[in-house]
């Protein structure tokens, strides 16, 4: 499927007033306050799930922030890509609101629209729950998370790696 | 199935999963229940000191498909409680963009989560191969919505174009126009839907049961109305709390709802289609029709068919919606309120059904209350009462089968189980 959009997606994910689940909201506000690439777009994709399939649809590349079950100390960052590392999904939904990250990919790439490569930013969250703001390991690591992701675009936009 | 248990967990996600739990032993139900860890409440603590300017932005990350419903029910409490009356321009575009959000949420909902069920798949990805057709249909309805939604909210999803009395920005009439062109052919895609529904065999299941609407004298209501019955009645949304009692049970901290009449009630597309049917669309009755579908029907399971029927609705209705902004003219408008303290009540028909929003504010125009019903919370207990009389007449039937129904069961529903928790789990191999 054809985009109307811009050919490179930020895309953040995430509830800000779900505690940790805001980070992606986060760095998405911060990353909109700079002068980005033309051919970038950045989206604050919040909780709409299945919703988002149009938006990440026929992108030539996608960069999803989020944050992540990884096993990992708390506010751990972790740069990795998929599909070379596995996002667990549900593999059938009692509602549309189960659907996430790993749902939108799955059906994007039988369809064939899926991005070859997405790079996704996760935060192993402090706090999960009905609150609003971020903890402070998740607020510490917003700028780390703004850099990783220049320093990727950056290399997309000079052209080095296959866009 | 003579003994057995049957539990439907949804671990995979952190908090929010809905689980049914089932035991039967001799061929007869022990135990049941529908577990639904939710807490609407943190919403309302949520929102308490912020000023009334901000409580639609907050309140719209409530739900990722619903936001638009709750952008439109937060201002419209706020408004009531500082006497504003809004002009008809702001109200013809909030119903506007209302309906695309209904349009995108009942499109995604038949087409991905329900028709998988009727069609024998496990999920659409499946579908993406043996009918094509249909799920392209259902993308490109779908992606209609988003940039209606888009168009008129400046989003997507978490409006941020709609204001207290009125909009920040405003399309411009060759957008309308636009729009206009592109929702008479999502008219013809939404006709192919009702095809694929009409060759779909639903469950036979029906429970006397009481639906809640909004209704309005004017319209098929979904953004303004009183509180109408199908035991007969109406009750204005200022007195909601006499019609809507709330409540919790035990295991699931979930706040639930009962009528003033009855231990459950049920709200959504099937309890508007039941409430207000005489007042759909030409094309929307006609569509009922292909689909053999009248009012009152109380099988649970035609709630997904009555989405489909909204959908033609919605679409129509919009057609005329933008006729009616077109002839008027759009013009941009002061928005100036007078802030004073004051107490109101919002309700909108959101896709999974009606809203309430409450708040008081003081003098500054702070929260100092507030009270949220979302739909979901109003169908938890309806949802066990259906599980409850469903099970005894599926008894005999194989452990698979019966689990199946009651996934389908609450489907049909398509609770709002925790927009929050979407969190993806990661397998490092």
């Amino acid at each position: 499927m054809e985009n109307k959009g811009r050919p490179v997606l930020v895309l953040g994910l995430g509830n800000p007033l779900y505690g940790d689940d805001g980070f992606g909201p986060a760095v998405i506000e911060a990353l909109s306050r700079l002068e980005l690439p033309d051919e970038v777009e950045v989206l604050d994709g919040g909780t709409a799930g299945l919703g988002l399939l149009s938006a990440i649809a026929g992108r030539r590349r996608l960069l999803v922030v989020d944050v992540a079950e990884m096993g990992q100390p708390t506010g751990t960052l972790v740069h990795f890509r998929w599909p070379e590392v596995g996002l667990i999904g549900a593999v059938s939904l009692l509602s549309l609101h189960q659907a996430g990250l790993a749902e939108i990919l799955a059906l994007a790439e039988r369809l064939g629209w899926a991005p070859k490569e997405v790079d996704i930013f996760a935060l192993q969250p402090a706090s999960l729950g009905w609150q609003r703001g971020l903890s402070r390991s998740a607020r510490e690591r917003v700028p780390e998370a703004v850099a990783a992701i220049l320093a990727v675009l950056s290399r997309v936009s000079v052209g080095c790696c296959e866009v | 199935m003579k003994d057995g248990k049957i539990q439907v967990h949804y671990l995979t996600r952190v908090e929010g999963h809905g689980n049914i739990h089932v035991e039967i032993a001799g061929g007869e139900l022990r135990s049941f229940r529908w577990e639904i860890p939710e807490a609407p409440r943190f919403f309302e603590a949520m929102v308490r000191g912020q000023s009334y300017a901000d409580v639609a932005h907050i309140t719209s990350r409530i739900c990722g498909i619903c936001s638009i419903g709750h952008t439109l029910c937060a201002l419209q409490a706020v408004e009531n409680a500082l006497g504003v009356r809004p002009s008809e321009q702001t109200l013809l575009l909030r119903k506007l963009i209302l309906h695309g959000e209904t349009v995108q949420s009942h499109i995604l909902h038949a087409g991905y989560l329900a028709a998988p069920d009727f069609l024998g798949a496990p999920s659409v990805v499946p579908l993406v191969e043996s009918h094509r057709e249909v799920v392209l249909t259902i993308i490109r309805l779908h992606r209609l919505a988003n940039e209606w939604c888009d168009l008129i909210g400046g989003r997507t999803t978490h409006p941020i174009n709609a204001v207290v009395n009125g909009w920040t920005s405003l399309p411009t009439e060759e957008q309308l126009s636009a729009l206009r062109t592109r929702i008479e052919a999502g008219l013809a895609d939404a006709w192919a839907i009702v095809e694929v529904f009409r060759l779909f065999s639903i469950p036979d299941f029906r429970r006397d049961t009481e639906y809640l609407a909004l209704r309005h004298p004017d319209e098929y209501a979904f953004y303004e109305g009183d509180i109408a019955s199908t035991d007969g009645g109406t009750t204005p949304v200022s007195d909601y709390r006499k019609k809507v009692i709330e409540f919790i049970v035990p295991y699931s901290t979930a706040k639930r709802a009962r009528s003033d009449r009855r231990p459950s009630y049920a709200v959504g597309a099937l309890a508007r289609f039941n409430n207000n049917y005489e007042q759909l669309s030409p094309q929307a009755r006609k569509a009922a029709e292909a689909l053999g579908f009248r009012p009152v029907c109380t099988n649970p399971f035609m709630n997904t068919v009555a989405q489909v029927v909204e959908v033609v609705h919605a679409l129509e209705d919009s057609l005329r919606l933008i006729d009616l902004l077109l002839a008027r003219g759009l013009r941009r408008e002061d928005r100036t309120v007078q802030v004073r303290a004051g107490h109101g009540v919002g309700a909108v028909e959101v896709p999974r059904g009606v809203l309430f929003h409450e708040y008081t504010l003081d003098e500054r125009g702070l929260v100092v209350e507030a009270n949220l019903v979302i739909p979901t919370g109003q169908n938890h207990q309806n949802i066990e009462d259906d599980m409850e009389a469903l099970i005894p007449q599926v008894i005999e039937r194989p452990q698979e089968e019966i689990r199946l129904l009651l996934e389908m069961l609450v489907r049909a529903y398509d609770p709002c189980i925790s927009c929050s928790t979407h969190l993806l789990e990661v397998e490092f191999r």
